[in-house]
């Protein structure tokens, strides 16, 4: 089925570029047949068939105004002109983009309403108003650094931990350990929350779309529940791609490498019309997996496709209509090691391992899903808008240890106003309802195969600007209702403080909540099958001649978990060339995720260590994020980060991971010639320690501080082709970044290279 | 083929059962390949379309942009009488703001909109630098007040986002209700007491018309702008 969708789409793609040729060639020939070129003028003159030079200004009178009209009735007829003249239009627009100096005078009024503007140093904008937190990854950013997916794209951002877990799987958070099962990050795409509620994470190999089509990447660190709601804990991640307008034309993408195996994307846009631009895309790869730290070869790695379309209407100028609407699917084969296997008698008498009984076994598991996802933007003026978003979104997951299907629908309403000169205010609606089926195995298991949940929520926020153009003050809660843990209040306050043009402070006070995962309600798990010799349990003597099989669960009993934030921060704009952001927070996080023991149970042949999931004591992190962007040179960019990043546990607990104190990243772009552009990336992650199950007595593992420098160089050959090659990791043969907790085998990333080819016409 | 480390064994659990029930979810993946094949073939009907495109990806700045729709503004705007005697009376523009904005705006100083030309100054009001040849002084520098007489000659004004909010206001009461069409670019214009109000919307530019203070000034906008705007009220 999914082979045949890709088929399908490829032959289709293909078939639309070789069409795309076929006209501009005819277009050409013809042009050249003609030996009649149109030059800027010629264009002008074609744009200006609007009836602007009908129009006398000074005194319009009601004749002028009849002419007016009339000049409208031509202008219907000068549209049909004007598509008519296309051919010549594009040989002109080739033109006109050489010519620095374009008759501005002569683009009518509704063709300059259709003109894209770029302000310059919007990014900057962004980051200097902005009480929070905030860093914008930008296209740019992306193309020049060769990172070839959203998570690594990730590892940009100051403050946040990234690491790569093994092929296909990534251990991210913001402010704290990075982890596979890390909980508290809200991840939207375009507005869709890509969250998982079954386990509170995110599955970052199946977030993906055609890089060279994301816009931005918005990261926040620190809580932003009052806007986002739930979950927005420790940090809201907003991936914005590009509207159709910004991507007319045809990409092709192809690539080769040893760990980016192959892999390639195809995307074409166009104008349907003068107001609906669309675009279509496929992208498929196929990665190699990592290797373990003995050096062996893990499993085949994973391939996937997908395949999606978008397309903006603008019906009017102030009604914005987008759909969108995504597939794709996947094969993962992960190497699945430390898997405890039952009954235990089976294969007792076969294997006498003295680390555990691990089996290793090449899962193959396979991943698919979609989303439709409609959007409605109306502005009513510069300081009001209504926007209205409507998506479906399946998943499908079949992993050895459980399947996992679910189904979302979304309605969210926001309307933007400025109900008094000083107040800004914005508040939403929004209702989720989300329904799931799960499948068990031994390893992991839900107590209700089917589950369905609504989410009702509201929230209000005004932006207050207490003293102009100096000090504002932000006010806002959010209400949110869920059926499993009933209703939650959040609230946040903020005060932005613009000393001058180019000192700002802020600081933020604010609540965020997690809502329980399904599988902390009601899931079951074995995260560990532990041989015989056990030392920690010597006071059961015969322990000694059985295994142990940990077995975790969850219940009603567990609540969401609780942060309350305090944050502060300084932004120093030198100039458009130096830019300084620092920020500082404080944690405390209460009925965060724990475990407890519980119980043993001994059966004939084995013993069963109960485990709970449960709401642990409080605990703090504070810490701290700098961030340079220097601008020396126009050729010339480097960017700093460094972050701390300190947790206190509570003393009770036994088993305590350590996140990477220190983080460091230097990076430069530099572009010594316009078809040049060298990319350098030095990065430093403090050492840290993460709970493994399989390693006891402290079920810890403990991962070396790692530098990191990677290396892109990007050469656009001609107009229409870049080639580009990345070395990653070029310090080190491999090492370790993270480990998943459990049934994932430790892995290494290696150093590797790749080269892409795009195309673009 | 690399090998997982270790002894294989294959499980037969019970997810090896396909659960993916052939109901809503088959469905709509069918529904949507065929809505993405429907799509590219969409496209496929209207190639080379994108081409069009390229006149936004041309090398304009948005003041370039701003000073092109404050020139059609000269087109379809109706001044009463009496600040154009004339068929030929010049368009006076004032541009307040720094220096950025010369450039864009000097590109149409002494084009013709119509009959009429258009004669642009430019007031950077921190450095207090009046830009025209003509000699009249618009601000005194030594008593920090606008000079009324002056400011009300002009036709149109059009602060930029970097003039002081204090400034803009005083420089709007002097206006009043003298027909100068005072044209903006910040969220707070139309409140602060503007009528023509510039903000990039989804890497466009609109622009709201507070059209009851224009009508208050006896100035006109022609149907064809007014249907373009957003018209916004109190």
């Amino acid at each position: 089925m999914i082979s045949l969708l890709m088929n399908t789409c490829l032959i289709f793609t293909l078939t639309l570029i070789m069409t795309h040729f076929t006209l501009v060639d005819s277009v050409v020939a013809q042009t050249n047949g003609d030996q009649s070129f149109p030059v800027v003028n010629t264009n002008g003159a074609i744009l200006n068939h609007t009836g602007d030079t009908h129009c006398n200004t000074g005194d319009i009178s009601n004749d002028a105004y009849a002419m007016l009209t009339n000049a409208d009735a031509m202008l219907t007829n000068a549209d049909a002109v004007l598509n008519n003249a296309d051919v010549m239009l594009n040989n002109a627009d080739v033109m006109l983009n050489n010519a620095d100096d374009i008759d501005l005078l002569s683009i009518n009024i509704e063709n300059l309403m259709d003109m894209q503007v770029t302000s310059v140093g919007k990014k900057q904008q962004v980051l200097s108003s902005s009480a929070a937190a905030i860093h914008v990854i930008t296209a740019e950013d992306i193309k020049h650094s060769g990172v070839t997916s959203i998570a690594d794209a990730l590892k940009l951002v100051p403050g946040l931990h990234v690491a790569r877990l093994n092929s296909d799987k990534w251990a991210i958070n913001s402010r704290d350990l990075g982890s596979r099962f890390a909980e508290t990050l809200l991840v939207l795409i375009d507005g869709r929350s890509v969250y998982t509620p079954s386990f509170s994470g995110v599955y970052w190999e199946v977030q993906d779309t055609l890089l060279a089509d994301i816009d931005r990447i918005e990261v926040i660190r620190g809580p932003g529940a009052t806007l986002w709601g739930a979950n927005a804990v420790n940090g809201v991640i907003n991936i914005i791609t590009k509207s159709s307008k910004e991507t007319q034309g045809g990409l092709v993408e192809a690539g080769a490498g040893d760990l980016e195996h192959r892999f390639g994307s195809v995307r074409y846009g166009t104008a349907i019309t003068d107001n609906v631009n669309a675009r279509i895309f496929c992208k498929g790869f196929d990665r190699e997996s990592l290797t373990h730290p003995d050096g062996s070869e893990s499993t085949r790695g994973w391939e996937s496709f997908r395949g999606g379309f978008r397309m903006d209407a603008d019906i009017t100028s102030q009604d914005l209509w987008t759909l969108q609407g995504e597939l794709y699917s996947g094969d993962i084969y992960q190497c699945m090691k430390e898997l405890p296997i039952l009954p235990v008698s089976d294969f007792m008498v076969e294997e006498t391992p003295s680390t555990g009984y691990s089996f290793a076994i090449e899962d193959h598991s396979e991943v698919s899903g979609g989303h439709i996802q409609m959007a409605w933007q109306k502005i009513l003026s510069s300081s009001s808008e209504w926007d209205l978003q409507l998506y479906y979104d399946r998943m499908y997951r079949k992993e050895l240890f459980i399947t996992e299907e679910r189904e979302s629908v979304d309605l969210e309403f926001e309307h933007r106003f400025s109900p008094m000169s000083r107040h800004d205010v914005v508040w939403g609606l929004r209702c989720n309802h989300t329904w799931d089926h799960f499948d068990d195995t031994l390893m992991m298991s839900a107590v209700h195969d089917s589950d369905r949940n609504t989410l009702f929520s509201l929230f209000v926020q005004d932006e207050f600007l207490l003293i102009p153009d100096t000090l504002w003050l932000t006010l806002g809660t959010k209400l949110e209702h869920n059926e499993v843990t009933g209703s939650e209040i959040l609230p946040g306050i903020r005060l932005f403080w613009s000393l001058s043009n180019s000192h700002k402070l802020w600081g933020a006070v604010s609540r965020a909540v997690r809502n329980p995962s399904r599988l902390e309600r009601d899931g079951e798990a074995m995260p560990y099958l532990s041989p015989p010799f056990s030392l920690e349990m010597s006071e059961y003597p015969y322990t000694n001649y059985l295994p142990v099989v940990y077995s975790l669960s969850g219940g009603e009993w567990f609540e969401s978990e609780r942060l309350l934030s305090w944050e502060a921060g300084y932004r120093f704009i030198a100039s458009s060339s130096f830019f300084a952001d620092i920020s500082l927070y404080y944690n405390r996080y209460n009925n965060s995720r724990s475990f407890e023991v519980d119980e043993l149970i001994i059966h004939d042949d084995w013993i069963e260590q109960k485990i709970r999931f449960v709401n642990g004591p409080s605990w703090q992190t504070w810490g701290g994020e700098l961030s340079l962007a220097w601008n020396p040179l126009d050729w010339l960019k480097l960017d700093m980060a460094y972050s701390f990043l300190r947790r206190q546990l509570n003393s009770e607990a036994e088993v305590s991971s350590k996140a990477p104190n220190h983080q460091f990243s230097l990076q430069g772009t530099l572009s010594p010639l316009d078809s040049i552009n060298f990319h350098c990336r030095l990065k430093y992650v403090d050492d840290s320690s993460q709970v493994l199950w399989s390693a006891p007595p402290d079920f810890l593992y403990d991962i070396d501080a790692y530098t990191t420098l990677d290396f892109a160089v990007i050469w656009k050959a001609t107009s229409h082709i870049d080639i580009s090659l990345s070395v990653q990791n070029l310090l080190d043969e491999a090492h370790v970044e993270a480990v998943q907790e459990v049934w994932i085998p430790p892995e290494e990333v290696r150093r590797s290279i790749y080269g892409k080819v795009t195309c673009s016409f | 083929m690399p090998e997982c480390r270790g002894r294989k064994i294959r499980l037969t659990v019970s997810h090896e059962q396909d659960i993916c029930s052939p109901g809503v979810g088959r469905l709509f993946v069918v529904c949507l390949t065929v809505l993405i094949i429907l799509f590219g073939m969409l496209l496929g009907i209207f190639p080379g379309n994108h081409l069009k495109g390229n006149l936004h990806a041309a090398n304009l700045s948005e003041y370039d942009i701003k000073a092109a729709f404050v020139y059609n503004f000269c087109l379809f705007t109706e001044w009463p009488a009496d600040t154009c005697p004339a068929p030929d009376t010049p368009i006076y523009l004032l541009v307040v703001g720094n220096d950025d904005l010369r450039d864009s705006f000097l590109k149409i100083n002494g084009k013709k909109a119509g009959k009429r030309t258009l004669d642009v100054t430019f007031f950077n009001p921190r450095e207090d630098i009046l830009y025209n040849p003509r000699e009249d002084t618009l601000f005194n520098p030594h008593e920090n007040t606008v000079d009324e007489k002056a400011l009300r000659r002009f036709h149109m004004v059009f602060f930029s986002e970097d003039v002081d909010a204090k400034f803009l206001t005083e420089m709007i009461m002097v206006i009043g209700d003298y027909p100068v069409l005072t044209l903006g670019e910040t969220r707070d214009f139309i409140q602060k007491g503007g009528m023509v109000n510039f903000f990039e919307k989804n890497m466009r530019l609109l622009f709201e018309v507070h059209n009851n203070r224009v009508m208050t000034s006896h100035i006109r906008l022609s149907s064809r702008l007014l249907k373009l705007a957003i018209i916004v009220t109190d």
